[in-house]
């Protein structure tokens, strides 16, 4: 686990899996033809002045442009009611407007609702939608902070995303001329294989082989397709070479990262990916 | 409360940068007097912050407020940071963040 002055110990530690350094992520939202290619991108870890600028964008690029976000902020206004939460954070880049819906609110999902007041932060996991005219995140994920590291691990994975697709892939000359992203070693103690990093388990998309093993499984066409997910078990048997018990463990992780949700009931999980 | 937009994240070095301005000071409470609290910031720097609030919870806080000169702040807002927070990477990023890469944030 990440300790105070230790620095990390890989870019796994607060939940960004999912980022796909494609140098072909495609925009889902600007005027431009849009690609279906562009719904499949992964999860971009962004800042709040990133989506405004975005949105205010005339022409995207791949720097530029987003659908799945994960972004970390501050609650500053909220508001619930029949099962919508909707709030608006701030992270000190800029205030966004966030978007929740629970069609089943249990009593562990409403306690989650009640800890979402003023002042607390969260990391919020969702797609980029217009609606009405106003941008906002429309959430399948929100979760409230209790390691602040985070805040500086997001914020860190927001630039290393931004440079990774800005300037390119570890080892090609873009990335090579600027080595570890400005000088500063930030890149090599998160372990990120790029931008000087040492050579690690955790690829580019910040997940382990393991990780991605089993994340291959729920994302296998015939799985993306079908509409009722998969349990552990069922992922387990896809995978001999591991324990049932490490496809859990996985698969918790892979929950927390939103990767993958639940879907009918609390056993059977989907990927996040757009199929 | 409304937020300034943009609020950018200082250490102690950037923050002489932004005088009359709002930023976001995530630092070490050193010891607090009456509405004052003596702090350090992520690169080791001592800032004087004027509290909105006397009771500081936790050691480590982030407090959003107007910076009146290089070493003082006054808080409009605050978040407590808990006990444990890695005040070195976060110092790289303040670093980053004003520097190459101050378009994602500024």
């Amino acid at each position: 686990m990440y300790g105070g002055g230790g620095g990390y110990d890989g870019a796994s530690q607060f939940g960004g899996g999912g980022f796909i350094g494609s140098q072909n992520d495609g925009d889902a939202r600007s005027p431009a033809p849009k690609s279906i290619a562009s719904r499949k991108e992964g999860l971009r870890a962004v800042t709040i002045k990133q989506l405004v600028d975005a949105n205010k964008a005339e022409h995207h690029n791949d720097v530029n442009s987003f659908h799945n976000v994960t972004c970390v902020g501050k609650i500053t206004t909220v508001r619930e009611s029949n099962n919508i939460v909707d709030m608006s954070i701030f992270d000190g880049t800029g205030t966004y407007v966030v978007h929740f819906y629970s069609s089943d609110v249990d009593d562990a999902m409403a306690q989650r609702i009640a800890e979402w007041r003023p002042g607390v932060y969260v990391r919020v996991y969702g797609n980029v939608s217009d609606f009405d005219d106003n941008w906002r995140i429309q959430a399948y994920n929100i979760r409230t902070i209790t390691d602040f590291n985070e805040v500086t691990y997001h914020n860190l994975q927001a630039i290393f995303q931004h440079a990774h697709i800005a300037k390119g892939y570890p080892g090609s000359g873009a990335a090579q001329a600027q080595p570890a992203a400005g000088g500063a070693p930030v890149a090599q103690q998160q372990g990120m294989s790029g931008f000087g990093g040492a050579p690690d388990d955790i690829g580019n998309d910040g997940l382990t082989n393991l990780q991605r093993q089993v994340l291959g499984v729920f994302e296998q066409p015939a799985h993306l397709a079908a509409s009722d997910g998969l349990t552990v078990e069922q992922v387990a048997q896809q995978l001999p070479n591991l324990t049932l018990k490490q496809v859990r463990d996985v698969v918790a992780f892979l929950m927390d990262n939103a990767n993958i949700y639940t879907v009918s009931d609390e056993h059977h999980y989907k990927s996040t990916k757009c199929d | 409360m409304d937020h300034v937009v943009p609020t950018p994240r200082v250490n102690f070095q950037t923050m002489e940068r932004h005088i009359g301005k709002n930023v976001l000071l995530v630092c070490k409470v050193e010891s607090v007097e009456g509405n004052r609290a003596s702090v350090v910031a992520a690169d080791g720097g001592r800032v004087v912050v004027s509290l909105k609030q006397t009771a500081v919870d936790t050691q480590f806080v982030e407090f959003e407020g107007t910076v009146e000169a290089p070493n003082q702040l006054r808080e409009t807002d605050r978040a407590y940071f808990g006990g444990n927070f890695d005040m070195s990477t976060y110092n790289d990023l303040c670093r980053l963040a004003n520097t190459d890469f101050v378009s994602l944030f500024v």
